[in-house]
Order: structure tokens, then C-alpha cells, then sequence
């Protein structure tokens, strides 16, 4: 499971919702206790291939903070 | 009421646009953007859902290039200010808006930039050749409107952007009067940033607007503020929306925004301007058999479904006043475009402005002609 980090949620909602068009099941999440660095806190978490969607949000001009693997 | 003063907001709003108004108060009250419980994220998704309708609507592939505003008057001058260097200069036409021409003026005024004005012709030739003479090393942006929100005339707008482009210039549409009655597609028609009001063609409620900014361009913000990111960071962050955006957004507004977009896909911009102008052509024929009544149109430019006319020995005021003694609702005097009527010499009486909306219908153009032929006895 994959944990994608946002400083926007307009980018959250909008990596979501490309996501969720490749055939993931995407949850939108609000960490409870993001860093400095974390700008809005919001995340996405998914089960799948990372390399592939951070390709295509990449595309898609969506701004991502970074990922981390989270289980 | 016969309402025909369209171009300053539509009255009517269709009833989704409404419905979803009032809905949105109870369902979706929450800020956008800034909590996480379940009303503040499907509020957050609403905005989102609306931001990608205009998107759509204005052919902008981002839908995080969408900013919210409160009327076209912001985003003109958000673009405007946001694109000014010190030395700078601008274009602007001769048909603008005080949008427009009063945030240029203020910036010459402190000494910021200066501009100058090109005239807006019937001859396409002459309009290359007019913005082409007010191009200088020192030019910003072009800023033009899409049609003239006292008479009509449509810009060659297209023509204009593709000038502006070729020259290395930002190209600045105002939208305000053909948003929603012309079909625009920022990509194809080289408009790097668009300003529109949400509550006039796109039918949705006052206190909304959009800017829409195609690609990166780089901008200044001139408000500052909460934007739910980045908050730690003293400064706004560079991030689209969020850095135009700051404070609380019109949520409701802006929801039922995205209905106002919905209906006018329904029926596509082009059928709402057949409708439009049908009416208006029906009116022009109409007053222009009327003794004293001078029509302001010329045949060879190209007209927005928008009507000016006076009366001879009546100020535009008194005509307006005469007819809303009959409910009919219309505008006059300089309908804030001062240029606009020194073009046209009507400075000193001003203008009866018609503008019809989707909902008017023949009956209510035959019942305005009827008292505008008894005024003008």
C-alpha cells in the first residue's frame, strides 16, 4: 500500500481521480500529524503499481510532495 | 418584470443553478480545502468537481489552472497586476471595460507601466495593423475583450492572441460578454489567460467569477492570505489554485456554478447565441422602422447578441426610467466603458443597452418595441 503526499488538495482530488480512471481503488486521507513539510496534509492511499502512477501524474502535471510504502 | 439586462447578470438563473444554491447551504457548509470531516471533504470535492467544468468549458487541460473569484472585475485585475513588471506597457482595445482600462490607468499612475489604446475595426487588416503600431520591446500582455459589453462588436480576439503570440506577448481575454454565447478553447485560440464572470452567460450566481490561467505563466498575487497549504511557509505558496486563492471561497456559489456551466452545455453556447441574436436581429429590424429612434450598429462589424439604441431629445437615463415605468428592465448610460462610447460619440447621452438571455422570449422584445415606439410619440 502506497501513501502519495500532497501540498494542494485540488492535486490530491485530482491524482485521485486519474488513479481511480487506471482501475485503482484510491482513499483520500488527511495525515494526523504531518510535518512542516507536508503543506495541506493530504494524501492518497492505494494498493498498486507506484512506478506507474507517479508516471502518469507526472503527465498530468499533478504536484506530489512525494511516496512512501506504507505497509 | 421583462428583464433584459442580461449582460450585467442573468436573471433568471435556470432552476438546477438555484436548487443546487440552496442545496449546497445545508449539504455542503463547510470550508473547502482546510478540514477533513465528511462535509469538508465532499464540500472539497464539489469546488473540484466545478473547477474541472470550467476547465472543460474554457478547453484548459488543468483543471488546477481554474481560479475562483468573485466577478470578472477580480480576475481581470489579478491578471493584469499579476502580470505587470516595472517599465512594462500593455495594449488594450478601444471597446474595454473600466475592468480594464482603470487597473492599466492606476498602474500608470504609480508609475508602474504604461499603455496604450488600439483601435477595434470592421477591417482585419487595420486591426493587425492597429495593435502591430502599439507594440513595443517593453509589452507585456494584450488585453482585449471578447465583444463590447455596451454595442455588441465582437473582437477579432482570435487574430489579436495569435499577433500577441508571434510577438512574444501574453494575450488577456476578457470574457465577461461572450462566456457562455461564443465557444472558447484557450489551447486553440492562443488565449494565455481568460477572465469570465460566473453570473452572466455561465449562469451562475453574482459573486463568482474565474480566472483562467493556461500553462505557466508567471504571475504576482495580489491578495494574500489562508489557503489550507503550506502554512508554515511566510510566503504564498506557488502552487495552483492555492496561490490565487486565498481565504474562504464562495462554495455555494461556486457549486452552483458548475450547474450554470451544466445548463449551458445542454443547450451549447452556439444555440444560446442563435436564440440571443434571433431576438436581437427581430429587435433591430423593428427599431430602426421607428421614427427617432437611432440604432447603434454597423453592418460590417460582427455583433454579440447585444443591442444599444437611443431615443432623439432623451437622455438614456430617461429612457430606461420610462421604461421601467412599463417593467422593463434595461441599462443606461456608459454601462462603465467609457472608450466605448467616445468610439461610438455617445459619451454625453449614453446608451439603452438590450441584452437578452435564454429565457427571453419574442413576446417580451414585441412588448419592449410596443413601449419604445409610444416613448418615442
Amino acid at each position: 500500500m502506497y501513501k502519495i503526499k500532497f501540498s494542494s488538495v485540488t492535486h490530491a482530488l485530482k491524482a485521485k481521480e486519474i488513479m481511480e480512471n487506471m482501475g485503482y481503488r484510491v482513499k483520500i486521507n488527511k495525515n494526523s500529524n504531518p510535518s512542516k513539510n507536508e503543506g495541506c496534509g493530504y494524501s492518497i492511499i492505494f494498493v498498486g503499481d507506484i512506478n506507474r502512477a507517479i508516471v502518469r501524474l507526472d503527465m498530468n502535471k499533478v504536484k506530489y510532495l512525494g511516496y512512501e510504502l506504507i505497509k | 418584470m421583462i428583464y433584459l439586462d442580461n449582460s450585467a447578470t442573468t436573471y433568471p438563473k435556470p432552476k438546477a443553478v438555484t436548487e443546487s444554491f440552496e442545496k449546497s447551504m445545508y449539504k455542503y457548509g463547510a470550508n473547502a480545502g482546510r478540514g477533513f470531516y465528511d462535509m469538508a471533504v465532499k464540500t472539497t470535492e464539489q469546488i473540484y468537481n466545478t473547477r474541472k467544468k470550467a476547465a472543460d468549458f474554457f478547453g484548459c487541460d488543468n483543471p488546477e489552472n481554474v481560479i475562483f473569484t468573485y466577478n470578472c472585475t477580480m480576475s481581470l485585475n489579478m491578471a493584469i497586476k499579476g502580470v505587470a513588471k516595472n517599465g512594462g506597457h500593455f495594449i488594450i482595445s478601444d471597446l474595454e471595460h473600466n475592468s480594464v482600462l482603470r487597473t492599466v490607468e492606476k498602474l500608470k499612475c504609480e508609475g508602474i507601466c504604461d499603455y496604450s489604446i488600439a483601435e477595434i475595426s470592421y477591417d482585419d487588416k487595420k486591426n493587425v495593423s492597429n495593435f502591430l503600431k502599439c507594440i513595443r520591446k517593453n509589452t507585456v500582455a494584450v488585453i482585449c475583450t471578447g465583444a463590447s459589453n455596451v454595442f455588441g462588436i465582437i473582437t477579432p480576439y482570435k487574430l489579436i492572441a495569435e499577433l500577441a503570440h508571434k510577438n512574444n506577448i501574453l494575450f488577456i481575454l476578457d470574457a465577461a460578454q461572450i462566456g457562455g454565447v461564443i465557444p472558447i478553447n484557450m489551447q486553440k485560440d492562443n488565449i494565455d489567460i481568460l477572465c469570465c464572470a460566473g453570473h452572466k452567460g455561465l449562469y451562475g450566481p453574482a459573486g463568482t467569477g474565474v480566472l483562467v490561467i493556461n500553462g505557466d505563466i508567471d504571475m504576482k498575487t495580489i491578495v494574500e492570505g489562508g489557503t489550507g497549504s503550506s502554512s508554515v511557509n511566510k510566503l504564498q505558496p506557488d502552487i495552483l489554485p492555492d496561490r490565487f486563492e486565498s481565504g474562504t471561497p464562495n462554495v455555494q456559489g461556486i457549486i452552483a456554478l458548475g450547474c450554470g456551466m451544466d445548463f449551458v452545455n445542454r443547450y451549447s453556447a452556439d444555440g444560446i447565441f442563435k436564440h440571443e441574436n434571433k431576438l436581437i436581429m427581430y429587435l433591430y429590424n423593428e427599431l430602426k422602422k421607428i421614427d427617432g429612434v437611432i440604432v447603434y450598429r454597423n453592418e460590417l462589424y460582427n455583433y454579440a447578441p447585444i443591442l444599444s439604441f437611443n431615443i432623439d431629445g432623451l437622455h438614456s437615463e430617461e429612457t430606461a426610467l420610462k421604461l421601467s415605468e412599463y417593467n422593463i428592465a434595461v441599462r443606461a448610460g456608459l454601462h462603465c466603458a467609457p472608450l466605448a462610447h467616445q468610439k461610438m460619440s455617445t459619451v454625453d447621452s449614453g446608451t439603452v443597452r438590450i441584452s437578452p438571455s435564454f429565457f427571453t422570449q419574442k413576446k417580451d422584445i414585441d412588448f419592449l418595441i410596443k413601449c419604445v415606439r409610444k416613448i418615442a410619440k
